[in-house]
């Protein structure tokens, strides 16, 4: 079937057409603001202001993390799934309910939490502290709150694709003889891989544009925590990096989102490859 | 190949259905189960692949224990060198044909080039030689039925189980897997239960059968002898014959109210001796019932005035059922000779059942 009659085939219901206005006033609202950017950006200093000593080290910090966090959330989010996936409905309800809460929470609540935990005065913080460990304001908090932000993403992503595959497969697998991590490795994981791919482009994407957390918890010293958020936010306060930098530092986070999204869109299972 | 006998009393007890089943299957046999639509032999076969953990009895596969009702002696399904193979082949869409042979062959160890080398020559036992490299999804039904079979057997299981394998299938490529089944399993001498609703499948395929209702065992024998001998409804349907219920009478049989005889003859076949009154079953096939019009059956005592209940379509004619004083009868006609009778439900017919096609049993 070609694209046009695709469309032509596609149900078109009977949806009031005055409420075409405000969908066009909401996307507009949606999209003029970042026109709005891209017009203030100064293309002829584009390339300076990114590679500005300043700017360079919130891109290298941010992209450092953002792929550190990105990789505690799957050895820890995929086994996450897996257990969400394979409980009954119940617990599953419970244990996705858990997961969710730091979707829904603002940010900056997460990281006055990780403050509590690992703080001087939290839970975990005097006992890391006789190790000589000391958490907060750190590198490490940074990858921290950003694994804190982007796990939900990548659980409740392969977790849909997990349940959607179903056992089917993994009891046929174990009737044929292969063990459990085989079982995982050769069939599960294959088979949930739009979810996992998916999962981790967008825990990626949310990690690397994580701000709260990280402003409350690691704080906003160049070259250990000032990631490009707050490197941004910073500019826009008159302090740090040029405007012109902050300008183009948003640009390049919003062509990143742009890339994330179309890499989403082209993975299509069972494409050839 | 090492083939094992398969010796299982399954017992899975649950709120509002017990399964009590004992199977026995020897090295190298195949077995064929049937029964009525939630009778649990879907159960019986889960609980012998251990998907369904088994409540009591005891699963005994050559000299190893796999189950005896307790979780410790549980064995996972991966552990007890049995392959159950169902309706839905299960091929994994992500892997090619051969691929998905190779499967099998990866998890009992063999590598590499042998295992591809192996997988390849499954899939040209199977009939599948050129579609190596496809995927599941470009394969038809029957192509994927056949990757599977293969995909079971390079598993070299001690047993394999095959839930209903040609159901989803049209009844031509039915036709083709059941000889590619029939050969294979001749040839791997593979120790085989086979369940299915079609007899079709137990006479090609088993050699004994048993029949499974409401979760017990009510017949097992060598399938000939059961089609020929039913011992319940179920059975005889299977068998498509008539198997009416009743009591020996002068040598011969009647209904429990005597309403309808067969009267004794030396046609008629029958145990041995018959006292007066004893529970006896006729067992007749449709064939031998012939189909007279008007529901006055004259003075003949083995003619029997019935009812039409309805009518079925067979191939090249009409199966009337009717309604002999509370009992149903098959007859089968030629398409021709029924248009001359003007049937149809609710019409009255006279039944003469041929005395040389009965057999009388003790039930």
């Amino acid at each position: 079937m070609s694209r046009a009659e695709r469309e032509a085939s596609a149900p078109r219901g009977f949806v009031p057409r005055a409420l075409l206005v405000p969908a066009a006033l909401g996307l507009a609202l949606l999209v003029v603001p970042l026109l709005a950017l891209v017009g203030r950006v100064e293309w002829s200093t584009l390339v300076a202001d990114v590679t500005a000593p300043a700017a360079l080290s919130a891109l290298g910090l941010s992209l450092q993390t953002g792929l550190v966090a990105t990789l505690l959330c799957i050895v820890l989010g995929v086994p996450i799934a897996l257990c969400i996936a394979r409980s009954g409905d119940r617990v599953a309800a419970l244990l996705r309910a858990v997961v969710t809460v730091p979707l829904v929470l603002p940010p900056m609540v997460g990281g006055v939490a990780l403050l509590f935990l690992f703080g001087r005065t939290g839970w975990l913080g005097p006992l890391l502290a006789d190790w000589g460990i000391r958490i907060p304001f750190s590198t490490p908090a940074v990858v921290l709150a950003q694994t804190f932000v982007a796990l939900p993403f990548l659980v409740l992503a392969v977790e849909g694709s997990l349940r959607s595959v179903g056992v089917g497969y993994e009891q046929a697998a174990a009737a044929l003889g292969a063990g459990r991590w085989r079982i995982l490795l050769r069939i599960t994981l294959p088979l949930a891989a739009p979810g996992l791919v998916a999962g981790i482009i967008l825990c990626f994407a949310r990690a690397i544009g994580e701000f709260g957390a990280t402003a409350l918890f690691a704080g906003n010293a160049p070259g250990t925590t000032q990631t490009m958020p707050l490197a941004i936010y910073t500019a826009f306060n008159g302090a740090g990096v040029s405007q012109g930098t902050a300008v183009a530092l948003s640009l390049l986070l919003l062509a990143t989102s742009v890339a994330v999204l179309l890499l989403v869109r082209a993975w299509r299972p069972g494409a050839a490859r | 190949m090492t083939a094992a006998a398969l010796d299982a009393h399954v017992v899975v007890a649950r709120r509002d259905f017990t399964l009590d089943a004992s199977i026995r299957v020897e090295a190298g046999e195949v077995v064929a189960v049937m029964g009525p639509s939630g009778a649990g032999k879907s159960t019986l076969l889960g609980a012998l692949a251990g998907l369904v953990r088994p409540t009591g009895g005891r699963v005994l596969l050559g000299d190893a224990v796999l189950d005896d009702g307790s979780r410790r002696a549980h064995v996972a399904p991966m552990h007890r060198g049995v392959v159950l193979l169902g309706q839905d082949p299960r091929l994994f869409p992500h892997l090619g044909a051969r691929d998905n042979v190779a499967f099998a062959l990866h998890a009992r160890g063999v590598r590499g080039v042998e295992a591809t080398r192996r997988a390849t020559s499954w899939l040209d036992r199977v009939g599948l030689g050129g579609a190596t490299d496809r995927r599941p999804a470009q394969l038809s039904g029957g192509q994927q039925q056949r990757v599977a079979l293969a995909r079971a057997l390079a598993a070299a299981p001690q047993a394999l189980l095959l839930d209903e394998p040609l159901t989803s299938l049209d009844p031509e490529t039915a036709a083709d897997i059941r000889s590619v089944l029939a050969e294979q399993l001749a040839e791997t001498s593979m120790t085989t239960v086979v369940v299915t609703h079609d007899a079709i499948d137990a006479v090609a395929l088993a050699d004994r059968l048993v029949i499974v209702e409401r979760g017990r065992v009510v017949q097992h024998d060598a399938v000939r002898a059961v089609l020929d001998a039913p011992a319940t409804r179920f059975a005889a349907a299977i068998a498509g014959v008539n198997r009416l219920e009743g009591v020996a009478s002068g040598g011969g049989w009647a209904s429990a109210d005597a309403r309808l005889a067969l009267p004794g003859s030396d046609a008629v076949r029958r145990p041995a001796p018959t006292g007066q009154g004893r529970a006896l079953v006729a067992v007749f096939p449709p064939a031998a019932v012939e189909v007279r019009p008007g529901g006055d059956p004259s003075r003949d005592p083995s003619a029997w005035p019935a009812r039409v209940v309805r009518l079925e379509a067979t191939l090249g004619g009409v199966r009337v059922v009717a309604e002999a004083d509370g009992q149903l009868v098959a007859a089968e006609l030629a398409l021709a000779h029924a248009a001359d009778l003007a049937l149809a439900p609710g019409v009255p017919v006279t039944l003469r059942i041929e005395p040389a096609a009965v057999r009388l049993l003790v039930s």
